[in-house]
């Protein structure tokens, strides 16, 4: 039993989207399918060239915030939202009625239909495609160039996940709302 | 100059790790001729300006004929500026030969295609590659071959076996230097002869990829490094001592201390005031003796200068400029991160990220144009015109358009990539500059049209 998160070194990514096909092979997600799972925010420059913006196009990787106490979960009427023995947020999809309860109860808007089961998903860490086949990382987390993602149990104070958050300086994302997401922003 | 070389986060030149030889002999034809384009720049080597041979078969101006093109793994229906050119060129030839993995626009052109196996079912020469952590490595074969392909070594073999006895009669015909070396010898000593001094062309290639790769790794660090090498895909000196996991996120190939800094050994002093002229660590980076008359990193060439007649350190020359003309655009080509060149552009994991090509337009000269986002927007020039969506940013100069490289394959073989966004080599102009002959892709002009 562990308790799983993330801390992301975001200001090392290059968007070169690496995660994002990494998680729709390992995870079997549609081609052609947008903000799925993960994602890398972006926007459009800011200022007039040649007076522009560096620092407004920088790149945020998003996805699950894997909440501690995750809306999504307290609003799901059948239980098919659940957190596993490792503090996953998970989803059953046997047990999803298509609601989309959670969809409106998300605050990182991380969930999506996925269209060929008609039931709603999200990014879970790849329990059931690493986690249970004794994999240690997420295929997001091995194959990011730039190391900007950290994977690790939160509860083992000598895993590099704990390291890192005790030296550095971070932040999680809306914060106020009481979430307690489990990924963390190094700054 | 800046301090730059051979230190942490400069540029390394390091240490490699050198293989074992593999070494063929090569026909030495009496009658052989220089390139065709020879004189179409001051610099023309080995690798010749594609640009200046190709426009000099379609001129009809080489000094010999050219009458059968071979590739290997090249796209240049794709991938060099004025593809209408590079079409003729290949109708012209009576015979096209290409060898690739994929069905290209190219291979589409050739009279015999040579389907090579992907990188997966075939196993690729051994590579050794230098640095301050140097390494070989190796890319084994994993599944066979799917369909009937095979790899490149076993194909020129074959070609070698097929084109050597053939071109070695032709040769006895006309090469005079030839005829004067077999004058006297026996039938069995011409065929020794044969074999001997690269005539056979299928010598090079006569043995497995494999038993060359061993021969290279083996005759240098012996069986133990092969074995490791065919296990774990590196093999470097120490490599078992100094390998090591340090977390999820971080591997030690060597250790600090092990890492070829050539020059300078121990920490550089890091401190405002420190005087570089009087660490005798530093100096010994300015010691350093390079293979140049003065010993020095040398920026003039007086041999270029004397022999070509081409300035070595070159300043701007105002005759090369083409200004833009009022209302209308430069336009500049590039690479994207993840395609970037058009042998990928069937892939489907690619496409996912980047499904086609947009031209960058500056924001506000796209606002008075009338362009939005995704409007077609007609791009002609001296060679060509093309239609191709429009995305206006102010990442972009307002006279300069721009769109990745890559796109816009014409062959239907390729299922994703076929007509998926616009090849920028219908309308880049094949300029080339006078020194090397090679492409100057940044020279074209090109008006605009909302479609």
């Amino acid at each position: 039993m562990a308790r799983y998160g993330m801390a992301l070194d975001y200001k090392s990514c290059i968007n070169c989207k690496a995660c994002e096909s990494a998680c729709k092979e390992e995870n079997g997600i549609l081609l052609g399918a947008d903000s799925h799972r993960i994602w890398v925010g972006v926007k459009e420059i800011e200022g007039v060239f040649p007076d522009l913006s560096i620092g407004s196009t920088s790149f945020e990787p998003s996805q699950c915030q894997q909440c501690d106490n995750a809306p999504c979960q307290e609003v799901c009427p059948t239980n098919a939202t659940f957190y596993d023995d490792n503090g996953v947020v998970r989803v059953n999809p046997e047990q999803c009625i298509l609601c989309t309860y959670c969809m409106q109860a998300c605050p990182y808007d991380a969930r999506y239909i996925d269209d060929r089961t008609m039931t709603v998903d999200k990014c879970n860490f790849c329990s059931d495609t690493r986690l249970i086949n004794g994999e240690t990382t997420t295929a997001c987390q091995a194959t990011c160039p730039t190391k900007v993602r950290i994977f690790g149990d939160l509860d083992d104070p000598e895993s590099e996940i704990s390291l890192v958050l005790k030296a550095r300086e971070h932040h999680t994302l809306k914060t106020h709302l009481g979430t307690k997401p489990k990924l963390y922003y190094l700054t | 100059m800046g301090g730059g070389i051979d230190s942490k986060g400069g540029i390394i030149f390091g240490k490699s790790l050198p293989l074992g030889e593999h070494r063929t002999t090569s026909p030495i034809y009496d009658n052989a001729q220089v390139r065709i384009e020879k004189d179409k720049a001051a610099v023309v080597g080995g690798n010749g300006s594609w640009i200046a041979w190709r426009n000099t078969i379609i001129d009809g101006t080489a000094p010999y004929p050219v009458r059968a093109f071979f590739a290997y793994k090249q796209n240049p229906m794709l991938s060099v500026p004025n593809t209408a050119k590079t079409k003729e060129m290949l109708e012209k030839m009576d015979l096209v030969v290409v060898i690739d993995t994929m069905p290209s626009d190219t291979v589409m052109m050739a009279d015999v295609v040579l389907p090579e196996s992907v990188y997966l079912e075939r196993e690729d020469p051994v590579k050794t590659f230098g640095g301050a952590e140097p390494s070989i490595a190796l890319r084994k074969k994993v599944v066979d071959a799917k369909y009937d392909t095979k790899p490149v070594i076993e194909i020129m073999r074959g070609l070698g076996e097929k084109l050597s006895k053939p071109l070695f009669e032709i040769s006895k015909k006309y090469d005079e230097a030839l005829q004067e070396e077999l004058e006297d010898l026996t039938e069995e000593e011409v065929l020794a002869y044969y074999h001997d001094n690269g005539y056979d062309l299928a010598n090079g290639f006569r043995h497995s990829q494999e038993t060359i790769n061993h021969h290279m790794v083996a005759s240098v660090y012996g069986e133990e490094a092969w074995k490791t090498l065919r296990e774990k895909g590196v093999f470097y000196p120490n490599m078992d001592k100094y390998f090591k996991k340090i977390s999820v996120n971080t591997y030690q190939y060597y250790p600090e201390h092990k890492k070829s800094y050539s020059m300078i050994e121990g920490d550089l002093i890091n401190e405002p005031y420190h005087d570089t002229c009087v660490d005798t660590k530093e100096i010994s980076v300015l010691k350093k003796e390079f293979k140049t008359a003065t010993k020095k990193i040398a920026c003039v060439l007086s041999n270029l200068e004397k022999k070509q007649g081409v300035p070595s350190m070159p300043t701007w020359n105002d005759t090369l400029y083409t200004p833009t003309p009022e209302g209308k655009f430069k336009f500049i080509t590039g690479r994207h991160g993840q395609f970037t060149q058009s042998a990928t552009a069937n892939n489907a994991l690619l496409i996912d990220l980047l499904s086609e090509n947009y031209l960058w337009i500056n924001k506000r000269v796209a606002n008075e144009k009338n362009i939005a986002l995704g409007d077609l927007v007609e791009v002609e020039s001296k060679i060509g015109k093309i239609e191709i969506k429009a995305y206006p940013t102010e990442k972009i100069g307002p006279n300069v358009l721009f769109f990745v490289h890559g796109f816009g394959a014409e062959s239907s073989e390729l299922t994703l990539a076929h007509h998926r966004g616009v090849n920028d080599n219908l309308i880049i102009e094949d300029q080339y500059e006078d020194t090397f002959g090679s492409a100057a892709m940044h020279e074209t002009i090109v008006n605009i049209r909302r479609v």
